[in-house]
């Protein structure tokens, strides 16, 4: 099966890899194959689409970096090229179309430039076929990383992912109707402290997303002021007991590693990207621990979706 | 004037071409571009250009240091040419640090293209690809290598050798140099990169150094700066290995082990300390020398001896009051 991630049309966005990932191990699991080759392309001269055009020949590096660790998390990924260089990229996609190899997006979407990078629908339709789906795992090589942290920073706590989007204090502000209200998460997590000292809350995103406040909370680590980064806290999404947080990659992450999760503020106008009617509970491949919320966060809110979701703990 | 009309000239002629690019992406123009495209890259590939070298890691430790060397090395002998890399990756191996090996990788300007294999029937694929060309006078220059763990005559070597330039991206070159100058203003500055066990070296240079501006990078760093002393940790800043890297050269000096740090301080040709960092020191440990702008401790080092070499190196290069 073969990746392309071509970034002249395709946004830099980690929930759209992981969806694209997704999608890859779709295409991979229809076709019987076992192995994944992913090609991301970028040409250095104009890096991203004409939606992105704050990502220039200047900082794509940056981008790219920050993003590199999302294109990991298949597990039957085999290689993975970066290429900046339209005819050895060309070269590469050429013997694979005389092969013959299944394709996502397919040869002629491609030149078309077209890419379904946000809709389930493909996704919804495998799953109805088959009553599973090929889940994505922590990316590769980082696993075994996410054991020792458990055991090391969270000592058989009951581990909660947690991501508050907050895209205000991001590198790159955009959608901001889609922040949440940290004041609301914060008295979540303290309300939490008091009744569960058993459950710690590893709190994902970028360095700057993070509010100050959540370094003074006893039940909380911050994975980036550990010195680690993306590869690590997909890495911890994939192992932890419970994922909560906002509409948002890190959400992606949870919703296609199959954890229990409560993702919530998600936009109404997604909804039918998703194949399901606005203040639908669960996605139709979600099960019964893995719920969706459509309102804005409050505190009373936030306690009750935890409470519903946290039975749903995998087998240690 | 005339700068400011060919400045004005070239930008246009950019904007065409990136505009005649953008047409090429319709369809069914983006077939036949991409099928011109290849055609000149397998032509390219006949006449041995651009090399390709591939390696496979046999060692995951130290990786980003050792690719820094291998990168550095690469470019100065293809003279700033461009070339493609690929690793071959040992499968089921955990590497929580492939991260920071994209991040080196990337920094290469003179890297096109990076790819990552974890099998070796992807790798050979790969090979035949571009070897496919076998055959036609000049021949693809295809080098292949075992990436084995460095060894001191490598890295003596990487520390007298010409070196390529990193090209760091700027939002990382501006988050560092800021950050520095509201941390330390115009003061003599000087990245650390040690670890707990350097506690009693750290103390004693710093306190030599009362006017300059010590800056502890690592993920134990905070432990390395007492209340009150002239060191601030900043390995829970959260900073990529770009803001890292960028954040040692802007530095006016290093001290440290010998990793992928060091290798971005002795590129930008920073004063040096390094420690230790040699795989094989047992059977031949680095006398401490002096190589112009570096010194070079093994460990272990004997605290009152290396106390003064560092301090007496660092101050050749501080400003003088």
């Amino acid at each position: 099966m073969v990746g392309i991630y071509d970034f002249s049309y395709a946004p830099y966005a980690l929930g759209d890899a992981l969806t694209w990932t997704m999608n890859v191990n779709i295409g991979a699991a229809d076709a019987g194959v076992e192995t994944v080759d992913q090609y991301l392309v970028i040409d250095p001269s104009r890096p991203a689409s004409r939606y992105q055009p704050f990502i220039d020949e200047h900082n794509y590096v940056s981008v790219i970096d920050r993003l590199f660790p999302a294109f990991l998390c298949s597990p039957w990924l085999r290689s993975l090229k970066l290429i900046r260089d339209a005819r050895t990229f060309n070269l590469f996609l050429l013997r694979d179309v005389m092969r013959r190899r299944p394709m996502w997006p397919s040869l002629w979407s491609h030149l078309r430039r077209r890419l379904d990078f946000i809709s389930h629908r493909r996704i919804n339709r495998f799953y109805d076929r088959n009553g599973t789906l090929p889940w994505l795992t922590a990316p590769r090589g980082y696993g075994a990383w996410a054991d020792d942290f458990r055991r090391t920073h969270c000592q058989g706590r009951f581990v909660v992912a947690l991501h508050v989007r907050q895209g205000a204090w991001s590198l790159a502000p955009a959608s901001l109707h889609r922040d949440s209200p940290w004041p609301e998460w914060q008295a979540f997590i303290e309300e939490i402290g008091r009744r569960h000292p058993d459950v710690v809350f590893l709190m994902l995103g970028g360095y700057a997303e993070c509010d100050r406040e959540a370094y003074r909370l006893p039940n909380v680590l911050i994975p980036r002021t550990m010195g680690f980064g993306l590869g690590h806290e997909l890495a911890l999404v994939d192992h932890a007991d419970l994922f909560m947080g906002s509409s948002s990659g890190f959400a992606t992450m949870a919703t296609f590693c199959n954890i229990p999760y409560a993702i919530t503020n998600i936009e109404h106008r997604f909804a039918p990207y998703a194949g399901v009617p606005t203040g639908a509970r669960h996605y139709p491949f979600g099960g019964e621990h893995q719920i969706l919320s459509w309102e804005t966060e409050t505190r009373k809110l936030l306690l009750d979706l935890f409470e519903q979701v946290r039975p749903g703990r995998r087998a240690a | 004037m005339t700068a400011t009309v060919r400045l004005r000239t070239s930008e246009a002629w950019r904007s065409l071409q990136v505009r005649a690019t953008r047409a090429l992406d319709a369809f069914p123009l983006s077939l036949a571009s991409a099928l011109v495209a290849a055609a000149r890259r397998r032509r390219q590939l006949a006449r041995g250009t651009p090399p390709l070298w591939l390696a496979k890691v046999m060692e995951l430790d130290g990786l980003p240091c050792r690719l820094m060397m291998s990168l550095d090395r690469i470019g100065v002998d293809l003279e700033g040419r461009r070339f493609d890399v690929g690793l071959q990756l040992p499968a089921d191996v955990p590497c929580p640090g492939l991260d920071d090996v994209f991040s080196v990788l990337v920094t290469s300007p003179s890297v096109r293209s990076i790819g990552f294999s974890w099998s070796d029937a992807s790798a050979d694929e790969d090979l035949r690809l571009m070897r496919g060309a076998r055959g036609v006078a000049g021949g693809p220059a295809v080098t292949q290598e075992r990436l084995t763990p460095t060894t001191a005559h490598d890295r003596s070597r990487f520390l007298v050798r010409r070196h390529t330039t990193m090209a760091l991206p700027a939002p990382a070159e501006r988050e560092a140099r800021t950050l520095l100058k509201r941390l330390a203003g115009g003061r003599h500055t000087i990245c650390l990169n040690l670890d707990a066990a350097d506690g009693s070296l750290v103390d004693s240079v710093a306190s030599a150094f009362p006017d300059a501006r010590f800056f502890a990078l690592g993920r134990s760093s905070f432990g390395l700066a007492p209340d009150g002393a002239n060191i601030v940790a900043i390995g829970e800043f959260g900073f990529s290995l770009h803001e890292r890297l960028a954040f040692v050269q802007a530095a006016d000096a290093y001290v440290g082990v010998f990793d992928e740090h060091a290798c971005a301080a002795v590129a930008a040709a920073r004063p040096c300390v390094l420690l230790g960092g040699v795989d094989d020191e047992r059977a031949r440990p680095p006398a401490p020398s002096d190589r112009g702008g570096v010194v070079w401790l093994s460990r272990p080092y004997d605290l009152p001896t290396a106390t003064p070499l560092v301090a007496g190196f660092l101050r050749r290069f501080a400003p003088r009051p």
